[in-house]
């Protein structure tokens, strides 16, 4: 089976303290508005009792990516270990990627007139390191996965508030915030 | 608005083809096209197809580099868009000069239609996307289609009025019928999208409860429909001084229409958010 890289969110870990937004913006000088990593909180009622939860999410890799087949310009490609990379020098800006990933992943940058997007730090991987998102997690709540040969009883395809897995098939798993506890004085 | 050029681009384009489509069926099958008024009109569709693609460019981050577009011709539709289009443009040209002086004129003209109408299929193919749920069907299609089928004739009119020729009835009464399906299937469209839950039913929200909404209905429908069945109401059927409004009207419509298609659009969200 094809290598196919994708990343490991564990919201059971994540506490929402954005350092993987920042590692990322930091390694790449993103300006003010551009976020390649975004940490999103989940619905507190999602698994029933209330607690706060959050996903943290990049691009998801998708092994049938819709921007690479939306886009006119042939911009995006897909290496042989599954990462989808962006190429800004053959992006002219026109945006239909923007509509056609379910993820709202590429944004458009106002001063350099193109799109961008995470390439899952392909070079740090290429030289041995981890994303700078995985680097910079305190919590350990990122890693990077082989999701075609990935198994894990706890993990999960997707998280409430992801949208349908179904069109492009994205290549993120997660493993669920587990329940709590309710506590109650019996009356 | 930072969709008018695609507003304009889509709509200008969609009129060309829609007239190139009845000159060309008015040439062939229908006769009585005068040269002069032939050349007259090839002109007005190669010249509204050009300010139509290079309108296209200002949506660009890059628009000098906007031939590249051609690169991915195996997979995207922007790229057969741009293709079509291209060579709709290059045959209208073609068709044009073929007015002016050449043997190939209505073989020509049938070759342009044919590229035309399906530079409007790609164009609203490339709209169809899993990520935007109002798109993810045949509508952008549909309605692309239409503003084709409304505009052509009445822009052929308007240009065949200005040669002291009157475009006949049949071509009104397709515009008429054009008119009704599009406000049927609008409505139709609608009610889906309200009648579906979540990012669906925001979206038939947002366009119910938009001015453009209401603006298409009464200027680019209603008027027009009434117009065209004052004229009819008639004992001689006679058009001729109701054309320019009728025209106007229902340009003004399909512009509104376009803009609340771009503009009500809500793609899917993450978190929802």
């Amino acid at each position: 089976m094809a290598k196919q890289l994708g990343f490991l969110v564990d919201s059971e870990r994540c506490v929402g303290c954005h350092a993987c937004e920042m590692a990322c913006k930091n390694e790449y000088q993103l300006e003010p508005k551009i976020r390649w990593r975004k940490v999103y909180p989940l619905k507190e009622d999602s698994f029933g009792l209330p607690e706060r939860n959050f996903m943290s999410l990049a691009c998801n890799h998708c092994e049938d990516p819709a921007c690479l087949k939306a886009c006119p310009v042939i911009a995006y490609t897909k290496r042989d270990d599954g990462i989808v990379m962006h190429d800004q020098g053959r992006c002219i800006g026109c945006r239909l990627c923007m509509l056609a990933c379910p993820y709202s992943v590429p944004q458009y940058s106002e001063t350099r007139k193109k799109v961008q997007k995470c390439h899952m730090c392909a070079e740090r991987q290429d030289n041995g390191q981890k994303p700078a998102c995985v680097s910079g997690c305190p919590m350990e709540a990122l890693s990077v996965i082989d999701a075609a040969e990935f198994s894990m009883a706890m993990s999960s395809k997707t998280l409430p508030g992801f949208p349908d897995t179904a069109a492009t098939k994205p290549t993120t798993r997660f493993i669920k915030p587990s329940v709590g506890v309710q506590v109650r004085r019996d009356r | 608005m930072e969709e008018m050029p695609l507003v304009l681009f889509t709509v200008l384009s969609q009129m060309a083809v829609g007239a190139a489509v009845t000159l060309a069926l008015l040439d062939a099958f229908g006769g009585k096209v005068e040269q002069a008024a032939g050349v007259f009109v090839a002109q007005g569709i190669a010249v509204t197809a050009g300010i139509s693609l290079l309108t296209s460019l200002a949506h660009l981050g890059h628009p000098f580099e906007a031939y590249r577009a051609l690169s991915h011709l195996a997979n995207s539709w922007l790229s057969r868009e741009v293709a079509l289009f291209g060579l709709f443009m290059a045959l209208t040209i073609v068709y044009w000069r073929q007015w002016q002086r050449g043997d190939a004129r209505e073989k020509t003209g049938l070759l342009t239609a044919a590229a035309g109408v399906l530079a409007v299929a790609a164009s609203g193919m490339v709209y169809v996307l899993p990520a935007q749920p109002a798109w993810n069907n045949i509508s952008p299609v549909l309605f692309f289609s239409l503003t084709a089928i409304v505009l052509g004739p009445l822009f052929v009119a308007v240009l065949l009025q200005r040669k002291q020729q009157v475009l006949g009835k049949t071509s009104f009464s397709i515009v008429a019928r054009g008119l009704l399906c599009g406000a049927a299937s609008f409505w139709l469209y609608a009610s889906l999208l309200l009648g579906q839950g979540e990012a669906a039913a925001v979206i038939g929200g947002n366009i119910v409860h938009s001015g453009a909404f209401w603006g298409r209905l009464l200027l680019g429908w209603a008027a027009p429909l009434g117009i065209m069945a004052y004229a009819a109401s008639k004992p001689e059927w006679d058009i001729r001084s109701k054309i320019m409004p009728l025209f106007v009207l229902t340009i003004i419509g399909e512009l509104l229409g376009r803009a609340l298609f771009y503009g009500a659009a809500v793609a899917l969200t993450v978190a929802g958010l």
